[in-house]
């Protein structure tokens, strides 16, 4: 694991963290009774991924300011760029400055 | 034409496609819903008019196909892509011997209908050129039965996208009238290749995507993300219902997967089986990647160690001239035009160019 710099090192954390605090929200909101992680990252939130519709992304939106303590720069997810579980993660890591 | 040209006409128009790959197979009888839950990932229980995209698996959890099914009355019609329709009949056939004796029928259904696809941001268009206006409605994973015609929404390339179901006899005819009626809209004939392009950009699932490797073997839907389409706790009759490949699939989650798909671009050229690095360590294996011309690079899937399969870090191909540097990505990589379509409101005639596109 030398090839691994602390930065790196420090990134990855910060995304697990991250991600394991969004699974979390999402399964809370959608009330996924299975294993957290087992919400794939690149998991669509919409349609045929967890199946959230535009009320949902309303909680999804009150949910990180909320729980995470995190207000993203606006409210539609398709100018954030938001669309999976992932997106939302980036979202979240980049309100924190943690995006590298 | 080249796949360029197609990829475009999929990401500003349209794209016609004959979908050969998709084998097209008919399960009807009394116990048809109960004989599809032990063959599917995902419950196939729905309401008449929705299109239920599943997973089916071998055994060892692998999987065989990508599915969606569908309820048209008192039968269910399976959409697969991965093997073809002979040896999906015969696998449903060898389940059923399995699991049930009970009355169920399978037939495939390619003898006598013809899958075509329309993807596109304006495939609503030229869809309802054939089918009606009732297209315009639809949702994601519906579907809309006609007397000559059944319509799917259920595209992969990230756009608009509709299966639609032709009887054979009026094949000729229902491709003509599209090719002819989808000229106003700039409607070209496209390649699986290049709805694999578009299905790899937009991070949609693919079969063909799919290859042996050595750092999971066998791949199942744990490492391709695919779990959302993967329901372990259904009953039925009260009782617990498994499917094929759950017990692997179990026995893979407990012991943790090593590695997971995620999606990257390059700068150069990556093939499939080319081991990806981060400095000296090797964190993974190439799956697919192609030259991306929506994006103007590579794009790619990875199997990348899960300790780092995460976007936003530099890694390298090992390619034969030495080494390319990669970087893992979020997904989706391209901003749908389809997301800011209103198939009510907006046509390809008042569409807007240049500046103005949204």
């Amino acid at each position: 694991m030398s090839d691994i710099t602390d930065e790196i090192a420090l990134y990855l954390e910060r995304r697990e963290r991250a991600l394991c605090q969004v699974r979390h929200l999402l399964a809370t909101i959608i009330g996924f009774d299975g294993d957290e992680a087992d919400i794939d990252p690149d998991t669509g939130l919409f349609a045929n991924g967890l199946g959230f519709d535009s009320l949902d992304a309303v909680e999804i939106l009150i949910g990180l300011e909320s729980d995470l303590g995190v207000k993203l720069p606006g409210d539609d997810f398709r100018q954030l760029g938001v669309r999976n579980v992932n997106g939302v993660v980036d979202a979240v890591m980049r309100v924190r400055g943690e995006l590298p | 034409v080249s796949i360029e040209t197609e990829v475009r006409a999929l990401r500003s128009s349209a794209g016609f496609s004959r979908t050969s790959h998709v084998a097209v197979v008919c399960v009807e009888g009394v116990h048809a819903l109960d004989f599809l839950q032990a063959a599917s990932t995902q419950s196939p229980y729905v309401r008449e008019g929705r299109v239920r995209p599943t997973l089916l698996l071998r055994d060892d959890g692998s999987v065989l196909a990508d599915a969606f099914v569908v309820r048209a009355g008192d039968r269910f019609v399976v959409f697969a892509e991965g093997p073809e329709e002979d040896e999906l009949v015969l696998w449903f056939e060898s389940l059923r011997n399995r699991v049930t004796t009970r009355q169920v029928e399978i037939r495939g259904m390619k003898a006598d209908w013809v899958a075509f696809g329309v993807d596109g941001p304006y495939a609503f268009e030229v869809v309802a050129s054939l089918v009606g206006p009732s297209v315009l409605g639809m949702p994601y994973l519906t579907l809309l039965p006609r007397a000559e015609i059944i319509c799917l929404r259920a595209g992969k390339t990230g756009e608009f996208g509709y299966l639609l179901l032709v009887p054979r006899r009026a094949a000729e005819d229902v491709e003509a009238k599209l090719l002819d009626r989808g000229a106003a809209f700039d409607l070209a004939r496209v390649s699986l290749a290049a709805l694999d392009v578009c299905a790899l950009e937009s991070w949609h699932f693919s079969m063909r995507i799919l290859r042996p490797t050595a750092l999971a073997s066998p791949l199942t839907p744990i490492e391709l993300q695919l779990q959302s389409r993967v329901v372990h706790k259904r009953n039925v009759d009260g009782a617990p219902m498994g499917f094929v490949g759950a017990e692997a699939l179990q026995a893979r989650r407990a012991e943790g997967a090593q590695v997971r798909v995620t999606c990257f671009t390059a700068e150069g050229p990556v093939a499939a089986g080319q081991s990806i690095a981060l400095g000296g360590l090797t964190v993974g294996e190439v799956l697919a990647a192609c030259a991306s011309p929506t994006l103007g690079q590579t794009v790619g899937a990875a199997l990348i160690d899960r300790r780092f399969a995460h976007p936003h870090l530099s890694l390298s191909a090992v390619v034969p001239s030495g080494t390319l540097p990669v970087r893992t990505r979020t997904a989706s990589l391209v901003d749908n035009l389809s997301l800011y379509l209103q198939p009510h409101t907006d046509t390809y005639a008042n569409r807007r160019t240049g500046a103005d596109a949204p």
